[in-house]
């Protein structure tokens, strides 16, 4: 199953992903839980962002891999965990798109398709992928032409995924609102 | 308490007179708190609604005090307990470089997360229509 989680910032969406994830895993006796995180963690506020994700999940049972180019840029699933089931967890969407153009210098359209192939991968790889998104498209602010491409394709990218997900939902202040899949998130 | 949030200009505040005229109770100016205002609050009339608390939010941000909000909020709440919250969704953006810009975008939506949790309800309202989330 694809599930893609969107929301505000600050409105309680990672948290709500990782219960998902937690919930799905029990739910199926799956023991493996994978915690792929693409932001780059340079920047103070990255840091105490990352700081606070990481205080949220303790004890969740997560095992950790950071990859600021999603399953692009490494076998994403630990060696040692490779032959059992497990569900993947991958935050940020947005962050992954910014990396894939702003480092990787590829231009929208490839980073899109990226995306769209790496979602692919990640349902061969695991029983459940949850992939994390942000919504930016309403502060109203017109950016330069750079900002502006990122924010399109983080958009055609939004897209593609919720038409191929099972579950699209966008958490409201910790409250989820399902565009999609509602019934199978009821369990 | 009840929770009533959207976009900026989509009629927020006129479908809460609407929704409490509808119950028999015409909301008057000075049942009003405005959040951006907080010098300027009546306290002789029990307060039936909280107006823009983004904008109190960006006021205690701003001025570098941000712990202020939360005992504000509990208390105004332990003692009006109906009291309608309206506030500005701003977190639907490019995360700002600034940092008091970022900070005041995560603890509005982190002071929501706490609302909406004790909410009886919570509605979005786009186009002056509402839309039940909770």
């Amino acid at each position: 199953m694809l599930c893609l989680i969107t929301g505000a910032s600050g409105s309680g969406k990672s948290e709500y992903a990782e219960n998902l994830v937690c919930r799905l895993a029990q739910r199926e006796g799956i023991h493996q839980k994978v915690y792929m995180a693409t932001m780059e963690w340079e920047s103070g506020a990255a840091r105490e962002r990352i700081a606070r994700h990481r205080k949220q999940r303790a004890g969740k049972g997560f095992v950790t891999v950071e990859s600021l180019l999603g399953l692009r840029s490494r076998e994403i699933r630990p060696a040692a965990h490779r032959t059992e089931p497990a569900v993947l967890l991958l935050e940020c969407l947005s962050s992954l798109l910014a990396n894939l153009m702003f480092s990787e210098g590829m231009d929208r359209k490839a980073a899109v398709e990226e995306i769209l192939f790496q979602a692919k991968m990640a349902e061969k790889l695991y029983c459940h992928t949850v992939i994390v998104t942000d919504e930016i498209f309403s502060d109203g602010i017109e950016y330069g032409e750079d900002v502006r491409a990122y924010c399109q394709g983080l958009g055609l990218a939004n897209r593609a995924l919720a038409k191929a997900a099972d579950v699209f939902c966008e958490v409201v202040y910790s409250i989820p609102l399902y565009l999609k899949g509602e019934a199978v998130c009821r369990f | 308490m009840e929770l009533v949030i959207g976009g900026c200009f989509q009629g927020k505040l006129a479908y809460v007179k609407e929704k409490l005229a509808e119950q028999g109770h015409i909301l008057q100016e000075a049942e009003i708190l405005e959040g951006g205002e907080m010098g300027a609050w009546n306290r002789e009339t029990p307060p039936r609604v909280l107006n823009a608390l983004h904008l109190l939010i960006r006021k205690y941000v701003m001025d570098g005090t941000p712990e202020e909000i939360s005992p504000l909020l509990e208390g105004l709440l332990a003692e009006h307990p109906d009291l309608i919250v309206i506030c500005d969704e701003v977190g639907c953006g490019i995360v700002p470089i600034d940092e008091r810009e970022r900070t005041y975008r995560e603890i509005v939506g982190r002071t929501l997360c706490g609302l909406a949790e004790r909410a009886k309800g919570m509605e979005r309202i786009t186009g002056g229509l509402p839309v039940k989330i909770k």
